[in-house]
């Protein structure tokens, strides 16, 4: 990718890969490795919403954690520009990462367990504040105040417990300590999955308003198709491991370039009747990541697998210079795929 | 039994929850019906009462917790008889031939309502024996049968296998052949794709068609997800605090909407190619507990309220043939006896 020279460029992640150990026996021995991210490039640029979309398992919630270093990569860089300068993430010691938080937070798929029962919403949303030595109570009391009201709470709320809430403003709990210390990125990993529809929409709004305010950039996790779509600039497919696809994302659900996504704007459910596909689905399972096929993780799925895609593993491309649009499969240039417009038109079969 | 071709119908059915803190109203009045063949979609968010209807249907209420307080359940199976299910003993020989023999449910969860201790072809074997009094070689042959049918490949191998050797897609499909092992007239699908990943959701959604082609079996399918009742219902029921508000052919649903919760609903979920602001439902889904009484439960949330919302509880109005509202807005138009 030749996005290095590229000054929007706030995040820069090339190779990573994060592999579990399975252990086995009494002795615990390795038996094995789950290569959970398996050489997974990308980048996100200043102010946009990069989406990550794919299916569970494909590595997007483990992505996110080791970009925030909640996890450690087995590999790879995670290239941040701080103060104009690139700085390596992997290579940071916890006290350097510490630091690195203030710029990048996180936000949680479950607003039940991801927010103390037993304290306060005042301590909840301070606690980054306390961590990082800002302020005193006093301060902190004016700050929560503020950023309760900022996502749709009320200030006098700050001395009740979580359980007091429901799901959606659990949920606006979490976001406003996560914005709590003022930070350029946010990895939102699963943000509205847990929350009714009704409710999801009332906080997806929030976040789109959150971003313009503040001019944050967004990660964002989700396997929903529909609402990646809707908030996201670009759209990053992860597929067991390693990221098949990114370009704008109004031109991967119209022209995808991967077969696997094009397999998921055929299986997108859409609330419409009228945009119901014809087509088989795809058909069989993600493989096994302790255990993925040589050559390219999809040819057990692909239905337009040849015999290059056994042996070679394609790499992530640009499909021009300058397009934007990067994908990793031998065929990208020959293939014409179907995007999720093609579902408009009743009368298409297989 | 007015219409031959009915197969079950609700009749203000209340199924209510007698809780510590207070009585909870989960179905309060519910009425609708299924014809033969036909493929019903319930939808609606959490707490509106589409599960608890369907265990209401299955009689798997637990008492003395909660029951069924009111109303009734016909079901009208194909050798002509006509019965009220509510007036069943949940434990008692009838419902028990009834239950996972001429109704069957699958659930959300493939490995929760899957018992980890017995082979797949172990649990369905044990429905076919119990049901249709074969032999445990008939019955396993059966068992095998119905792998294949659902698409599981080397059933032969499988069918001795344990749930936790099968993928999450492979188990729902084999809670489907369960399902379909005893050659049900009715099949409830309580979120049945809800676990799911998207391709694998598609998968069980076209072999749930299928299956309701070959098998001619009714389907009620209860879901959050707008759609997958758009791709699976020829009809379909909202639901909202234990209540219907609208009820239409699904066409209509989607593109002729006339619930100001129906319509919030569809403006609330992300449309592709249209990356407008949404528009979402404020507030959020009341708590059963604290409901008043003869009001319209939507109004607080609704962006037409009236005065008389907040007074008096909403007839059902019928706006055309076979479309259904519960709403003040269309007053004028043909109450509809419930």
């Amino acid at each position: 990718m030749s996005d290095m020279s590229d000054s929007q460029v706030i995040l820069d992640i090339r190779g990573l890969k994060k592999y579990f150990p399975i252990k086995k026996g009494i002795f615990r021995t390795t038996a094995g490795w789950v290569r959970a991210v398996d050489g997974v490039d990308f980048f996100i640029r200043e102010g946009e919403t990069l989406g990550v979309v794919g299916e569970s398992g494909c590595g997007k919630t483990t992505t996110g954690r080791c970009v925030i270093r909640l996890l450690d990569p087995t590999e790879g860089t995670v290239n941040f520009r701080k103060d104009g300068t690139m700085v390596n993430l992997a290579d940071m010691t916890r006290k350097q990462m510490k630091e690195i938080r203030r710029e990048i937070q996180i936000i949680f798929q479950d607003p039940f367990s991801s927010l103390d029962p037993r304290m306060s919403v005042l301590d909840i949303i301070r606690e980054p504040l306390r961590v990082h030595d800002i302020g005193r109570r006093k301060q902190h009391i004016e700050r929560v105040g503020e950023l309760l009201e900022r996502v749709g709470l009320r200030a006098y709320q700050m001395d009740r417990y979580p359980h007091e809430f429901s799901g959606g403003q659990r949920q606006r709990i979490g976001i406003a300590r996560a914005l709590a210390l003022d930070p350029e990125v946010l990895i939102c990993d699963e943000p509205v999955s847990a929350l009714d529809v009704s409710v999801q929409a009332q906080v997806l709004n929030l976040l789109s308003d959150l971003q313009e305010e503040f001019h944050l950039t967004y990660m964002f996790i989700a396997h929903d198709l529909s609402v990646v779509e809707h908030i996201s600039d670009r759209v990053m497919v992860m597929y067991l491991g390693k990221a098949v696809e990114m370009a704008n994302s109004t031109e991967l659900y119209k022209n995808p370039k991967h077969p696997y996504s094009e397999a998921l704007m055929m299986a997108i459910p859409i609330a419409d009747p009228r945009l119901q596909t014809k087509r088989e689905p795809l058909g069989g399972n993600v493989p096994d990541p302790a255990n993925p096929p040589e050559g390219c993780n999809f040819n057990t799925r692909c239905p337009y697998v040849q015999d290059i895609c056994y042996k070679e593993e394609p790499p992530l491309a640009e499909t021009a210079e300058g397009s934007d649009h990067f994908v990793a499969c031998h065929f990208a240039a020959d293939l014409s795929l179907a995007g999720w417009e093609s579902r408009r038109s009743t009368d298409e079969s297989a | 039994m007015a219409n031959k071709d009915l197969l079950l119908s609700l009749e203000d059915l209340k199924t209510h929850f007698f809780s510590e803190n207070g009585l909870v109203k989960a179905v309060d009045g519910v009425t609708f019906d299924i014809e033969r063949g036909e493929s019903v979609g319930v939808v609606g968010e959490s707490g509106c009462g589409k599960s608890v209807t369907s265990l209401s249907i299955m009689q798997l209420i637990r008492r003395p917790r909660g029951d069924i307080v009111g109303g009734k359940i016909l079901f009208n199976p194909e050798d002509g008889s006509s019965i009220d299910i509510t007036k069943l003993s949940p434990g008692g020989r009838q419902m028990r031939s009834i239950r996972g023999n001429q109704i069957s449910m699958i659930f959300q969860e493939p490995m929760t309502s899957l018992n980890p201790v017995y082979t797949i072809g172990n649990q369905i074997m044990e429905a076919v024996m119990l049901h249709q009094r074969s032999t445990k070689k008939q019955a396993k042959e059966r068992a095998v049968e119905m792998l294949t049918k659902v698409g599981i490949p080397a059933p032969l191998q499988r069918v001795d296998e344990y749930p936790h050797q099968f993928s999450g897609g492979m188990r729902q499909r084999a809670m489907i052949a369960m399902a379909l092992s005893c050659d049900p007239e009715f099949l409830i699908a309580d979120e049945p794709t809800t676990a799911l990943d998207v391709t694998i959701e598609a998968q069980i959604l076209r072999l749930m068609k299928d299956i309701q082609q070959d098998f001619g079996v009714s389907i009620m399918i209860i879901t959050h997800d707008l759609g997958v009742i758009a791709e699976m219902a020829q009809r379909v029921n909202v639901m909202y605090t234990g209540k219907i508000v609208e009820q239409a052919v699904t066409d209509d649903i989607y593109h002729n909407a006339k619930h100001p919760y129906t319509q919030g609903l569809l403006q609330s979920i992300p449309t592709i190619g249209r990356k407008q602001r949404l528009t979402p439902i404020r507030g959020s889904v009341p708590n059963l507990l604290t409901l008043p009484s003869n009001v319209c439960y939507f109004a607080p949330r609704c962006p037409h309220a009236m005065e008389i919302c907040s007074k008096q509880e909403p007839p059902l109005y019928e706006i055309d043939e076979g479309h259904t509202c519960k709403c003040w807005l269309y007053e004028g138009s043909k109450e509809v006896s419930a």
